[in-house]
């Protein structure tokens, strides 16, 4: 219908007339132009009725006008400071002012991509993949769930195009383009005359456009063919082949295949506009288009509070269309219009109040000062910021039927409430042909009028994308518009020349569970998880103190169980742990001695047997009962646990702790006493005993009788003091009160059990309120004083249903805990104490982890175990990516030292090509520095203009990296103040310059070259000799066995997790000075573990996909060579096709190495917590700090309402803020949660459950290490190396400098002699 | 930053409230008077047209029915859509396409083609003379037999 041939008459070209006349039409009407052959009729022309005439590049012309269009380029939006978006929207403003008197077209639409497309992009891009293994997951299956997990959505890309009017037609131009055929044989310089003539023009234009702010760029053919095509068939979804393009020229036929595309029809002032496909995949289909427009505006605050207006349709569920028409007006138009629009207000003005003497309304004098603003803004200052538009802005929403259409219309509406009004106007056809380029306004209704910096502040271009559209998939975005995140980790390296570093930052998980090296606070100051020991107090997270009941050393690779205790705590201990434990045999015997004794002293009358040994003094028999708990295994518990039907085992609890007397604000016997019976809103008691009365005047407390409110008063500075330590309405027992000496507490406890306590009729005493806080800070108190307490609940009648469960504290003793004396005399002298032992319910085998762990006595509140049971984010986020970028064809080396991802090579599609090792058990010499750096071979460089000498400065570089290397791992093995000394330097860097750099070294030489020291520092060699001799053995990683070469052995794995489990590790914040031998052997262990991992990169084609994963890289920032790893890292990854991921929880680990956020490519930053570690954080997106994000990396995944004492564990997905290196940065989840990926879940799920019985596997002997050799080719060349000795000493001295070494004399010398020096770098 | 459209300057209502000092009880437009105006002579002259003559009621009648007609078409319009506009969209309705259930074009017909078995021949009569006569023109050749 757009090209209707019914309706031009006169026309020039032949027309199609009604067919039965066909044949006699020609013969007569036209027989003498158009055809060549009797009989032959001239083709039908076309004119397309839409306004377009031609398009010539990015130039388009209608009958009357030319359009230069432009694509823009997205801009992202969020994670940015005000200041920055601000300065974008003024750039915007600034380009559309720079359009003055012309028109601009905007155009909004979208590149639809759905799922299937993404699956085929991803399938294309697995190259190498993994062979599926027979009864695993095959990839197919792994695709098909991928897809089916994001089943119906669609990661459209919505693009933004803008025409900007260039000039208008005169009459000669529109005569040459009629008569362009003829033309075209006999003059065909005139055709392209007019266009070449705007040559200047439009390349004004083009400056213009692409400058930043909308930076667009002209659109290609093929852009242009889709906007027409998806303006003409607005509303339709996108086809799935679109017609070719002309390669030359557009004839007017060509615009054929868009204009034919659809038709479009409507009732007469019908809501909807019904678009009917007519060709390709849309042939048929039919769908109804709502065009709004844009009202009446309230004043935005963009950026601070609102997002741009453009950006907020976004959030509709279906894709919008947006078409605006713009007129950038001229300063003098609008001066015009103003005085005008001035007079009129005065003139109104005066009619009220001259003429009728009334108020004007103040709308008017709100119109004069606006129109006074805007003056002044037009005519200060240089900027043309306050230029003028006129503008119509209007949207497409379209949908299956019209009730659909007309819901988003709805859906729209609602969403731009209150401050933007849309409006649903009729003649919705004339609004849809608006959408076209080249078609002119349809009416002037509607007419928005502002400032450049208005329009500009719609940010059409704002997006919030975030990955690319290939790679694996990790989640989706979690901002208002959800869209599915992927990411190729490679895409940066191949595609984009970036580097391929990726840090992930993120804390613990839960936030329940403590690092080892966190400080814990004590009654008397501070500790650390490493120093506690048995009988250690701590208070727990809140303030609460608690006793420590067992602590263990740290143990790996032994066979663990969860102990589980009559009053619910857990501690997991090793099979071997001792515990001090008596069993019902002991209490047996106990028993029976005492029977014996007793019937003996009735026997017979004399004195009674002296305790300790038997009378007749041979000393071997001891009387005394045997109280005394005896040692046992876990292991013998574990077979011993029952006898019969009772526990066996009892451990003994520590006794009441003993704190020094703090300054309480309230006597504790009066606050018990208050909070016991008291009215919670006032200093006031209800009870009716006079002789609690008597007892809170014992303490000197006034009490004074109301006969109001039936209850007594206590008058004086208590209300005030209630008040202010937020007890009122509000009843708990507060922190210090806790803290206090054992006296207070005792006192606060006889205070609360005389007025709500009760002591049952055997000696039991009963605590029971309605409030829960209270009953639980109760129960601390109780057990702070030493007793074994319970708490149960009971439903009771209470007025409100939060009254309505009465909490009981029950605990059992014979000790005065009352004051009042009718509750005295109910204790029950003779109940058999029962808080001295705690039962072991139960032992519960567990997987093997490193342990030390201490267990406390309220067992909801901390539950502490070893460092491989702190879950974290960071694995599971790294072991998914590993997971699904393996199946694709990527080969990765993970360095683990606590071990969760080694789990994943025990999958069984992964288990053929996965290979765990335990770097602690390996073979000797596996980190051996000297082979530990990997010796570049030739053919690396074949591709540098001159691969020799690039090969041979490698080499140098090498060298220098593995005696520098050597030089830390050993100073960093030495004690302190040994490493500190001048001397210890000097004679390890003689000594490893001796051995030098070759890769078949290893540090037994050096400590032979140290012995063999002649220098004036000879002893002190002798001295850090015997040093490291001492430590030898433990350094058996580092030397090879005599003869063995743990790297003879060449295998082909896709999967290598290096693990060192058991490692002791500093703790953050703590010096070098204070390390432990063990731990910076750790920490030197994990450094040349790191530098494994970057060796296994060059063992690869260089074209491969590689991956290195280092969890914990805090340590690099600790090591000097931390820095140069990093260095190669970053060099390399983008050469080898590496993506290197460091995880660490605490992002100023990165930030101390310098230059590393510049080398930085993308950044996962999960939750924070700790003030400084967001800014941290922020600094590592290269988002602005201090604008308020840190706000959102501290909520990231904090469900609203989650309360501490939820028995539940927190499984909502992890979020993280994802900044994927090409400038987007987004808050994603990270969503694993497939079914086909169950399995993988389940493996990385590291949280501690001590309801999960696991069978535990024994961690039996794993195989020994064996890396693949770098072939030897290049000992030819070590031998013609060594001939250009010129050179190679130059790139020596380079090389060393570039390390920080201090070159060596003569080499110094040698350097200095030879003429120029190379960059090494 | 604040950010706000020009529109509050252009929405100035312009109210005639009546002669100095003597204030009408309802406020209206000039837009509305000019308007009403011309109605009101559209409607007299329409009664004119019907022939209802000149009186009272029927000039009453009249004065009523353009007060009607004016504030129906005042209600239209507003600053967002001025008169032209809506006189506009008005038209654009009107002539928007509309859904073409029967479809131009049918069946090819051949009911007008009439068929011979076989094609009309010259008859005998006259063969002999128009065989000897050549096609086309040519190499002479003479017709002495």
């Amino acid at each position: 219908m757009f090209g209707s041939r019914r309706h031009r008459d006169g026309d020039k070209h032949e027309q199609l007339p009604p067919h039965t006349n066909h044949h006699s039409r020609t013969r007569t009407g036209s027989d003498r132009r158009g055809h060549t052959l009797p009989g032959e009729s001239a083709a039908p022309g076309y004119t397309p009725s839409i306004a377009l005439r031609s398009i010539d590049g990015h130039v388009v012309r209608t009958g009357h006008e030319v359009f230069a269009w432009y694509r823009l380029a997205p801009q992202r939006w969020s994670f940015r400071s005000d200041s920055q978006r601000q300065d974008l929207i003024h750039a915007i403003a600034g380009q559309y002012a720079d359009m003055q008197g012309r028109w601009m077209h905007l155009r909004v639409t979208a590149r639809p991509y759905p799922i299937r497309m993404w699956a085929e992009a991803h399938v294309r891009n697995a190259l190498g993949r993994l062979p599926d293994s027979p009864g695993a997951l095959s990839f197919d299956d792994f695709m098909v769930g991928e897809q089916q997990q994001l089943l119906g959505r669609s990661m459209a890309e919505k693009e933004v195009y803008l025409g900007v009017q260039v000039q208008t037609r005169t009459l000669v131009d529109r005569a040459v383009e009629r008569a362009a055929p003829v033309l075209r044989r006999v003059f065909p310089g005139a055709i392209d005359a007019e266009l070449v003539a705007l040559d200047a023009e439009v390349e004004h234009l083009d400056g213009v456009i692409g400058a930043s702010g909308l930076e667009g760029r002209p659109v290609t053919a093929e852009e242009m063919s889709w906007l027409m095509h998806r303006s003409c068939s607005l509303g339709l979804p996108a086809p799935r082949n679109l017609p070719a393009v002309p390669s030359s020229t557009w004839e007017p036929e060509d615009l054929a295949s868009f204009t034919d595309a659809a038709d479009f029809h409507a009732e007469p002032y019908a809501p909807t506009l019904t678009v009917r496909g007519r060709t390709g995949s849309n042939a048929g289909v039919c769908r109804h288009v709502a065009v709004l427009t844009v009202g009446q505006m309230h004043g935005l605050a963009i950026p601070e509070v609102d997002d741009p207006w453009m950006q907020r349709a976004d959030r509709l569920p279906a894709s919008v269309e947006w078409s605006a028409r713009i007129y950038v007006r001229r300063p003098e138009e609008v001066g015009g219009e103003l005085q005008r629009q001035m007079n009129k207000v005065r003139s109104q003005v005066r009619h009220y109040t001259d003429e009728h003497e009334l108020e004007p309304p103040q709308s008017l004098s709100r119109q004069a000062s606006r129109v006074l603003e805007i003056d002044d803004e037009m005519t200060s200052g240089f900027t043309a910021l306050a230029t003028r538009v006129r503008s119509w802005w209007r949207l497409a929403v379209s949908g299956p039927d019209d009730r659909e259409a007309l819901r988003l219309a709805q859906q729209l509406l609602d969403l731009y409430k209150p401050k933007i009004a849309i409006e649903h106007p009729e003649a919705q056809y004339a609004l849809a042909r608006e959408f076209i380029p080249g078609e002119p306004l349809s009416s002037g209704a509607y007419l928005r009028r502002g400032s450049v910096v208005w329009a500009a502040s719609a940010v059409p271009t704002a997006t919030a994308e975030v990955g690319d559209r290939r790679g694996v998939l990790l989640g989706e975005t979690c901002t208002a518009t959800r869209r599915p995140v992927a990411w190729d980790p490679w895409m940066a390296q191949e595609i984009r020349d970036s580097s391929g570093l990726t840090a992930m930052v993120a804390g613990l998980g839960g936030g329940k569970a403590l690092a080892l090296d966190t400080p814990l606070p004590t009654p008397s100051g501070w500790t650390s998880m490493g120093d506690i020991e048995v009988g250690d107090y701590l208070l727990g997270m809140d303030g609460k103190p608690t006793r420590v009941v067992a602590a263990t050393d740290v143990m790996h690779d032994r066979q663990c169980y969860d102990v589980v205790f009559s009053d619910g705590s857990v501690i997991r201990a090793d099979a071997q742990h001792q515990w001090l434990t008596r069993t019902r045999k002991d209490w047996k015997a106990q028993d029976r001695l005492a029977q014996r004794s007793a019937h003996a002293a009735d026997a017979e009358p004399r004195q009674a047997p002296v305790a300790g040994l038997c009378e007749c003094g041979c000393g071997q028999i001891s009387l005394v009962p045997n109280q005394v708990p005896t040692v046992h295994t876990t292991e013998e518990i574990l077979t011993s646990i029952r006898s019969g039907q009772q526990n066996n085992h009892a451990v003994p609890v520590a006794s009441a702790f003993d704190l020094p007397e703090t300054d309480l604000p309230v006597e504790p016997y009066v606050l018990g006493a208050w909070l016991g019976d008291g009215t919670a809103c006032r200093a006031a008691i209800t009870t009716f005993d006079p002789e609690v009365v008597a007892a809170i005047e014992a303490t000197g407390q006034e009490c004074r009788y109301r006969a109001s409110q039936n209850d007594y008063g206590l008058p004086g500075n208590l209300q005030k003091t209630l008040r202010s330590m937020a007890l009122l309405s509000n009843k708990h027992i507060p922190v210090s009160y806790l803290r206090a000496s054992e006296p207070q507490r005792r006192a606060l406890l006889a205070g609360l059990l005389d007025t709500a306590g009760y002591c049952t009729s055997r000696g039991g005493i009963q605590f029971s309120v309605t409030n829960e806080q209270l009953a639980r800070d109760t129960r601390e108190l109780i057990l702070s004083l030493g007793y074994k307490a319970s708490l149960r609940t009971k439903p009771c009648k209470g007025r409100h249903p939060h009254t309505s469960i009465a909490y009981t504290v029950a605990f059992t003793t014979s000790d005065k805990v009352f004051r009042l004396p009718r509750k005295l005399a109910r204790l029950n002298p003779s109940a058999r104490s029962t808080n001295a032992f705690r039962y072991i319910t139960d032992v519960i085998p567990v997987e093997s982890v490193p342990v030390r762990c201490v267990q406390v006595d309220n067992a909801d509140q901390l539950y502490l175990a070893g460092a491989a049971c702190v879950p974290t984010h960071n694995s599971f986020l790294g072991g998914g990516l590993v997971y699904k970028t393996l199946r694709s064809g990527a080969y990765w080396t993970l360095l683990d030292p606590s071990g969760p991802l080694a789990k994943l090579c025990e999958l069984p599609e992964l288990r053929p090509y996965a290979r765990p090792i335990n770097l602690l058990n390996a073979q000797p010499g596996i980190l051996n520095p000297y082979r530990v750096v990997a010796e570049p071979e030739l053919a690396h460089y074949l591709d540098e203009p001159d691969p020799e000498r690039a090969w041979r400065r490698e080499k140098a570089l090498t060298a220098a990296t593995r005696r520098r290397l050597v030089l830390d791992v050993l100073s960093g093995l030495l004690p302190y103040e040994v490493a500190r000394m001048a001397q210890t330097r000097i004679v390890l860097l003689r000594a490893v310059r001796a051995v030098g750099g070759r890769p078949d070294a290893d540090p037994g030489q050096v400590f032979d070259a140290l012995r063999r020291d002649a220098s004036e520092h000879h002893e002190h060699a002798v001295v850090v000799a015997d040093f490291l001799d001492e430590m030898r053995e433990r350094m058996s990683l580092l030397i090879p066995e005599s003869g063995e070469d743990p790297y003879t052995e060449v295998r082909d794995d896709r999967l290598t997790v290096l693990t060192m489990a058991g490692l002791t590790m500093p703790k953050d914040g703590v010096g070098r000075e204070y390390w432990t031998d063990a731990e910076a052997l750790g920490v030197e262990l994990l450094n040349l573990a790191a530098w494994l991992t970057q060796r296994s990169i060059y063992e690869r084609p260089r074209d491969q996909r590689k991956g290195v994963w280092i969890d914990e890289a805090f340590f690099l920032s600790e090591v000097p060579t931390g820095r140069v790893l990093m260095n190669r890292f970053a060099r390399d990854s983008r050469k080898w096709n590496v993506r290197v991921m460091l995880s660490s929880q605490i992002p100023a680990d990165f930030l101390k190495i310098q230059g590393f956020v510049s080398l930085l490519d993308s950044v996962f930053v999960g939750r924070l917590d700790d003030d400084d570690a967001q800014a941290d954080a922020l600094r590592l997106l290269k988002v602005p700090v201090g604008s308020g994000y840190e706000q959102v990396v501290s909520s990231l995944g904090r469900r609203p309402g989650g309360t501490r004492t939820a028995t539940e564990r927190d499984r909502a997905p992890r979020q993280f803020i994802f900044g994927d290196g090409a400038g987007g940065v987004e808050r994603i989840r990270i969503d694993f949660s497939g079914q086909h990926l169950e399995h993988v879940a389940a493996s990385l799920d590291t949280t501690p459950d001590a309801q999960r019985r696991e069978h535990a596997e024994p961690a039996g002997e794993l195989p020994p290490v064996t890396v693949p050799d770098p072939a030897r080719p290049d000992q030819a060349a070590l031998d013609r190396g060594s001939a250009d000795g010129d050179t190679d000493t130059a790139f020596e001295a380079a090389a060393d400098a570039e390390l920080g070494l201090e070159p060596s004399p003569d080499a110094a010398a040698k350097a200095r002699g030879s003429s120029g020096r190379e960059d090494a770098a | 930053m604040q950010i706000r459209t020009d529109d509050d300057v252009y929405r100035v209502d312009a109210v005639w409230l009546g002669p100095p000092k003597a204030t009408f009880p309802w406020r209206a437009r000039y837009v509305a008077w000019g308007v009403g105006m011309l109605v009101l002579l559209l409607v007299l002259s329409v009664e004119r047209q019907l022939g209802i003559g000149f009186g009272f009621f029927s000039t009453a009648w009249g004065l009523v029915i353009a007060i009607v007609l004016t504030r129906l078409i005042c209600s239209r319009i507003s600053t967002e859509r001025p008169l032209s506009a809506v006189a506009a969209m008005w038209a654009h309705e009107l002539t928007t396409p509309r859904e073409r259930s029967k479809g131009v074009g049918g069946a090819a017909t051949a009911a007008r083609v009439r068929v011979q078995r076989s094609r009309p021949r010259p008859d005998p009569a006259t063969a002999g003379h128009r065989r000897t006569r050549k096609e086309g023109s040519g190499v002479r050749v003479s017709t002495s037999p």
